[in-house]
């Protein structure tokens, strides 16, 4: 919000130094946003917190100057000789809805000749960056940016059965308001009508008909204090946010009108002549005593933790337009200007009293150590062990947002409902992900986009299920990998195939001493490619998956590269456990080697099963050693090499002991279907 | 014999030793010169006995001189071919090193890590709370009311279900650990926000760490003092921090954190528009509605609350200029860290 600086200075002995004064305001919480130079003039643009309705205007922000910078406090004076008829023979108000409109004032002016304002006024709206209308509206205006307090000019002709009631909107009620829009009215809304109708929306916007024009001879002077809460609803409802309402829905001063109404009326007859009806309407059916709050010395210097001499804070409060009185000793009575309204405890005055003697002034200090759960709690802890670990496998950490495409969405995850967002950036953002894995697919497809085909890319975060009226976070984990070409000439290649993906799972689970099963599954859903999806299960608990992606249905997203993938629920690393001591044997281990001939289908769990099934006394280890395909093998086949280790735990093992186990590993292994020995 | 017969058993066995390229040829050759059974050497010492006695002496060294000098080319040759065998072939070590490609973290995830290191080595608590909220722990129970312009400041995505919302700060982390539990409280609460802001200085999504320190003697000093620590911890540098009043609902008194320009040190940058100084985050005393709304007994306990980005923090601390490139997940921007 913009005002000029001279402006102020009509009411407090400003410093001269542009750039003290802008600190002063920043540092006791008005930001100057900017500080604007514009004919001769220094304009500044105050970024005004939204608690302090009262500084949104020149007479405030000259009250809060002298605070800041110790100058004598501003008086706003305002004068209009009344002449005339009683204001009370020509028109009588109502209010309806007292709870919504704690008090109502009116002035009355009549045989005013309304013209433009004078040169001097209409420069300082502009400052401000306000339209000027004509001399009366203009006024409303001037006394707005001036003293903050927003008034309304009604043309009285238009005031049907020269009466005003305040009241809420009947249902239909419709207004065609000041910018030519013509909107419906809700019973939620406060409306100033007359004896037939709505005439303005109350604190937010007048109607266009009973509006002040160049042809108005008899004005009426609105000056109220609206509900704030009621203004903002309405403002919201209607979509009309205004000067007016703007202050309203922040509070606005109770005894502000009084004030106003009469600096409005002695600009309007200064500038259009007419005369002030004798009296002034007032209903004030919301007054209530000035506010009273205790304010302890002691307790301002234990929040601060720095000692503000007494005389130096109770000093502070009264230029504030505080009242503080004292009680007993650094106990005081502070007695609260109705313009401050956001004011209402101990602790606001506290705040007072900082801000303005310098939060500068605070010393450094540390609190003791005291939270006894100190540190990461484990599932945190555990998270970023799996970051680091993937990471030291040569992936890397993306972030995503949290929202993704509904379409995809439903491609990769099935399970709970979708959360959708009520008021999203656009649809391609306009769920909670169930499933880690589309946001991470765009990624790669960007990526490939710019040629990195070549990726190890995860990221852990939460994925989201609607349950009812609820919503459930879960932890996850998943990884991609897109094969791309491998570098020639050695350097850093690594394999980005399926094998590789469960091999860094394998590492994940195994670096937390938790044993995983993969087993091959079906995949619930199209965009997998059936006969490469494997199913994670961790103690018999299913953990997630790692899977291809269907080329065809990549293809359908335009995505070229060849891509698996893996999602894991990231509490299965929770199992986490120590590594259990077990007794090894210092005895020499005996290897044997095999090489079988096997259809090419032919898994190797059901050859390892073959052999593990048979309970060999003393069989450490059964490795799969080497797997090719060759024309000398045969069409369809393939030969396995693998290798089995026996070792005892307190000997070294007889030969014959060996080989007779040998003896029938290799029959259960040549009873295979479609099994045989090589022939060397 | 003669000194030139042993002059030619001499040139014979270097002409035979020059052709040998396996241990098993160099054997042989041993065999046939200094072996027992058949050498040539051995065989020579044998008929010294049948020599005359004056010839005895001067062959006998002779001889001797020959079989030592065998001797040593022999066990030279060997050692020559021992060191070929179990040498490495040559290797162009000039090449690029292959396998063990670098994985990286995510910036975001080693900033987090870095400011929860410096907290828990203040004695704080690592919290985390629901990134679907409700009204209350968003806004109500931080004294920002519905129908309040305190809502303004955060634009809000809402949900379908219930009446939920994605939160917009990681303050309500605060209300949920104090409904959980009793003062003495020392945490942060790292985590993602959500605001509905999508231009070229505001991401959609973001991260916040909020803190929050709650005790019987519990002061604003000790507020800066721990801002000020954290911040000289994070950049390694002799930093000042500045307080501005200011206004958040849920703190009173309330001050923006200024931090001397960690690009120039002060002096003034195109990063802090000349002014030497920072906004890093908002922060005050806890406010005595909020105590009210958890229960905690205003008058007996104070705290403080603070909350700072990760985001700028990264940029600061790596001089990123755009902050969508945290969220893009180009290769090009993550292998850099």
């Amino acid at each position: 919000m913009r005002f000029p600086i001279s402006w102020i200075k009509e009411f407090v002995q400003l410093p001269g130094d542009v750039e003290a004064l802008r600190r002063g305001f920043t540092f006791s919480g008005t930001e100057v946003d900017e500080v604007i130079s514009e004919n001769g003039e220094t304009i500044f643009d105050f970024g005004f917190t939204v608690n302090r309705p009262d500084l949104m205007n020149v007479f405030g922000l000259a009250r809060e100057a002298s605070a800041i910078f110790s100058l004598p406090r501003p008086i706003y004076d305002a004068h209009a000789d009344a002449s005339g008829e009683h204001i009370g023979k020509s028109v009588s108000i109502e209010i309806a809805d007292p709870a919504l409109c704690p008090r109502y004032m009116a002035l009355l002016i009549r045989g005013a000749k309304v013209g433009e304002s004078a040169p001097a006024v209409k420069k300082r709206l502009l400052e401000c960056g306000l339209r000027p209308i004509n001399a009366v509206v203009d006024a409303t205006n001037y006394v707005l940016l001036e003293y903050g307090h927003p008034l309304h000019a009604f043309d009285t002709r238009h005031i049907k059965e020269n009466r005003i009631i305040v009241r809420r909107a009947a249902k239909g009620e419709k207004l065609l308001m000041l910018d030519g829009v013509e909107r419906k009215l809700s019973e939620e809304m406060l409306v100033i009508a007359d004896g037939a109708r709505p005439l303005v929306v109350a604190g937010v916007m007048g109607g266009e008909e009973a509006g002040v024009t160049f042809l108005t001879k008899d004005i009426l002077l609105e000056g109220a204090v609206f509900n704030p809460s009621s203004i903002r609803r309405t403002s919201k409802a209607l979509g009309v946010h205004t000067d007016a309402s703007h202050r309203y829905e922040r509070g606005v001063d109770f005894d502000g009108p009084v004030l106003a109404l009469k600096k409005a009326a002695g600009m309007i007859l200064a500038a259009c002549g007419g005369k002030l009806a004798e009296g002034c309407i007032d209903l004030a059916p919301g007054a209530v005593a000035r506010e009273r709050v205790p304010f302890r010395i002691a307790r301002l210097n234990k929040l601060l933790g720095m000692e503000i001499p007494e005389e130096k804070a109770v000093g502070i409060l009264k230029e504030l337009g505080f009242t503080p009185e004292k009680a007993r000793e650094g106990l005081y009575s502070v007695e609260i200007p109705s313009f401050r309204v956001d004011v209402s405890r101990e602790v606001d005055l506290i705040e007072e009293v900082v801000r303005i003697h310098g939060l500068d002034k605070l010393p450094s200090k540390l609190p003791r150590n005291i939270d006894d759960e100190s540190g990461r709690n484990p599932s945190v802890e555990i998270e970023d062990e799996v970051k680091a670990l993937l990471a030291s496998k040569g992936l890397s950490e993306t972030i995503h947002l949290s929202m993704t495409d509904p379409a995809l969405d439903t491609l990769f995850a099935s399970n709970g409902g979708t959360v959708r967002i009520s008021n999203p950036l656009s649809e391609a953002n306009s769920v909670l992900r169930r499933s880690l894995l589309p946001n991470l697919l765009l990624a790669a497809k960007r990526n490939a986009s710019y040629g990195r085909k070549d990726l190890g890319l995860f990221e852990a975060g939460r994925v989201y299920t609607a349950d009812g009226s609820e919503v459930k976070e879960e932890g996850r984990l998943a990884i991609l990998f897109s094969e791309g070409e491998a570098a020639r000439g050695g350097g850093k290649t690594q394999a980005r195939d399926i094998m590789a993906l469960k091999g860094v799972l394998e590492f994940l689970f195994s670096s937390f001493n938790i044993p995983v099963e993969f087993e091959p599954a079906d995949p619930g859903s199209e965009v997998f490619s059936r006969g490469h999806y494997l199913r994670v299960a961790t103690g018999g608990r299913e953990a997630g998956f790692a899977a291809y992606l269907e080329p065809l249905a990549l293809r359908a997203l335009d995505v070229r590269s060849r891509i698996c993938a893996a999602e894991i629920d990231i509490s299965a690393f929770s199992a986490k456990m120590l590594p259990s001591f077990r007794p090894f044997s210092r005895f020499p281990a005996s290897r044997r080697d095999i090489s079988l001939i096997v259809p090419v289908a032919t898994e190797w769990r059901s050859i390892r099963r073959a052999v593990e099934s048979l309970g060999l006394a003393h069989l450490a280890k059964v490795e799969l050693l080497e797997v090719y395909e060759d024309v000398k093998i045969g069409e369809g086949k393939k030969s396995v090499t693998l290798s089995l280790s026996f070792q005892a735990l307190d000997r070294t093992l007889e030969e014959t002991e060996v080989e007779d186990n040998m003896a029938k590993a290799i029959s259960a292994l040549g009873a295979l279907p479609g099994a045989s020995f090589r022939q060397e | 014999m003669g000194v030139e017969e042993l002059a030619g058993i001499k040139s014979g066995f270097f002409a035979e030793l020059e052709k040998v390229r396996t241990e098993g040829e160099l054997l042989e050759l041993k065999g046939n010169y200094v072996g027992k059974k058949r050498g040539v050497v051995p065989d020579l010492l044998a008929k010294i006995p049948s020599l005359p006695p004056e010839e005895r002496k001067a062959f006998g060294h002779s001889v001797n001189l020959l079989k030592q000098e065998i001797e040593g080319a022999l066990n030279s040759a060997m050692a020559d071919l021992d060191r070929k065998k179990s040498a490495i072939p040559p290797i162009d070590i000039t090449a690029p090193g292959t396998g063990s490609e670098r994985g990286h973290l995510h910036p975001l995830t080693i900033v987090r890590r870095e400011i929860e290191e410096i907290f828990i080595s203040m004695g704080y608590a690592v919290a985390s709370g629901p990134e679907v909220e409700d009204p209350y722990h968003n806004f109500e129970a931080l004294n920002t009311p519905a129908d309040h312009p305190s809502r303004d400041i955060q634009d809000t995505f809402y949900l379908d279900a219930g009446d939920l919302l994605l939160r917009t700060q990681t303050s309500p982390v605060q209300i949920r650990s104090m409904e959980r539990r009793k003062p003495p409280l020392k945490l942060i609460a790292p985590g993602r926000v959500f605001r509905r802001d999508d231009d070229v200085s505001h991401s959609p999504m973001f991260f916040q760490v909020e803190g929050l320190v709650v005790d019987e003697d519990i002061t604003m000093a000790d507020l800066k003092g721990t801002l000020l620590a954290f911040y000289r911890k994070l950049f390694h540098k002799d930093l000042s921090i500045r307080f501005r009043a200011s206004y958040f609902p849920f703190t009173e008194p309330s001050a923006e954190t200024d931090l001397t320009c960690v690009i120039c040190g002060g002096s003034g940058c195109k990063v802090c528009k000349r002014t030497g100084w920072l906004e890093v985050g908002g922060c005050g005393m806890v406010d005595p509605k909020v105590f009210q709304f958890v229960g905690i007994d205003p008058e007996k306990y104070t705290g403080f609350a603070f909350g700072l980005g990760i985001d700028r923090i990264a940029m600061l601390k790596y001089g990123i200029d755009n902050i969508k490139y945290l969220l893009e997940n180009d290769m090009r921007f993550l292998e850099q860290f």
